[in-house]
């Protein structure tokens, strides 16, 4: 019981967040009911690392026929899964989904005019190591337009969910581009509440971990809820 | 301690990541995480999931964890009749966890879907809310959990 210390919500957007209009009708508005976690919440599903499969950390080629590639700007994306008390999570699972190079998703309820990229499906997977190190290659997915506004436009992001150990650290979330100049435009950026948070989401470029003469190369590290472990963690005051 | 990193939406277009069998996308996973629960299952879980305005949502991803049984399910509701459906077993717990995604929610919706005649007894729930988080029966073995997300019925969900 009470393994893990509450979310820090202040850290999240709020549920209800007006610029981003989809929220409006979709937030709760009664407040969440606060509990200590549980069996239910500390454990959760295991998946070992025989779920991936040598292709599916390799969107460039794992939609693409025989020889063939996605087009698109190659990149590795790689970094770290830690938890709040700064220990890296082995075996956590990521799952990815972005559009393809132009802005367009593989997707039957998409209607933007860019075209499909017959060999880009645009999902990926991978676990992490020991380390917490996880590593994937894909492209840089292109910027599109979304009916918010009369002229909303997401900036280039690629979706994230992660497991971790347990039920509680669930998380999905998305990585951003370094630079990309419609970050500050963005209501679905700007519902997270300070800057700092929008830095966490932001992938940088990472030349010492680029592919000479094939890709170039973002960090994105991601923090997942810590499990207390220690009597110091279990009495923060250190009484 | 350093800062979880912050929650976004999953956007309309989830399925590709999570379940992309489901969302037509075949061919470079086996079967999609969650699509099987249990291998003898004996009940079957249905429901919808509505917005404020009482509207079916169409494009979430629900996710279900029984930690007694070790089962994890993962379901999309329908394009168009919006229901979400689990194949599983009825074990020792007295609920089931249920964790919703979609466009528009900004950071997961936790919550519990008790089993009839269970009483959720959490600590700070108003009696007339407890009723949100209980399955009703809908048949032999078939049970029924609707999710209100907003409004008069809204479900009750934890932070957790
Ligand atoms: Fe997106």
């Amino acid at each position: 019981m009470n393994e893990f210390p509450p979310r820090d919500r202040a850290r999240h957007p709020p549920a209800l967040y007006e610029p981003y209009k989809s929220t409006r009708l979709r937030a709760p508005q009664q407040p969440l009911l606060q509990m200590p976690t549980g069996p239910a919440e500390e454990g959760g599903p295991v998946f070992g690392p025989d779920l991936i499969g040598p292709q599916d950390a390799d969107l460039i080629h794992n939609f693409a026929a025989e020889g063939g590639a996605a087009i698109g700007p190659r990149i590795v994306v790689h970094g770290r899964v830690m938890d709040e008390f700064g220990r890296p999570v082995p075996g956590a699972l990521l799952e990815v989904w972005q559009a393809n190079a132009g802005g367009r998703y593989r997707h039957k309820r998409e209607g933007y005019l860019a075209p499909l990229d017959p060999y880009f499906g645009g999902c990926g997977r991978v676990m992490t190591g020991d380390d917490g190190a996880y590593r994937f290659h894909t492209i840089i997915p292109g910027a599109y337009p979304w009916p918010n506004g009369p002229n909303s436009w997401r900036p280039a992001h690629i979706h994230f969910s992660l497991f971790g150990q347990a039920f509680a650290q669930r998380l999905v979330t998305q990585m951003y581009f370094e630079g990309d100049p419609l970050i500050p435009l963005c209501p679905i950026v700007q519902s997270v509440p300070d800057a700092d948070g929008v830095a966490a989401l932001t992938a940088t470029l990472d030349m010492d971990a680029a592919v000479p003469m094939d890709s170039l190369a973002y960090r994105f590290d991601i923090v997942l809820r810590g499990r207390r472990q220690t009597p110091f963690e279990n009495n923060p005051e250190g009484l | 301690m350093a800062r979880e990193t912050p929650s976004q939406t999953a956007g309309p277009y989830v399925h590709i990541g999570l379940m992309p069998n489901a969302a037509g996308i075949a061919g470079f996973y086996g079967q999609d995480i969650g699509s099987v629960m249990v291998s003898d299952p004996d009940v079957v879980l249905t429901g919808c999931i509505y917005d404020g305005d009482g509207a079916l949502v169409t494009d979430a991803v629900i996710e279900v964890w029984q930690a007694d049984i070790g089962a994890f399910g993962r379901s999309a509701a329908d394009a168009e009749t919006g229901e979400y459906r689990f194949e599983t077993r009825r074990a020792e717990d007295a609920f089931l966890t249920l964790w919703i995604i979609a466009r528009g929610i900004n950071i997961g919706v936790h919550t519990r879907a008790y089993w009839p005649g269970q009483v959720p007894d959490l600590p700070g729930l108003d009696g007339t809310r407890a009723q949100t988080m209980v399955m009703r029966e809908a048949g032999p073995g078939a049970f029924r959990f609707d999710i209100h997300l907003q409004g008069p019925e809204e479900t009750v969900f934890l932070d957790v």
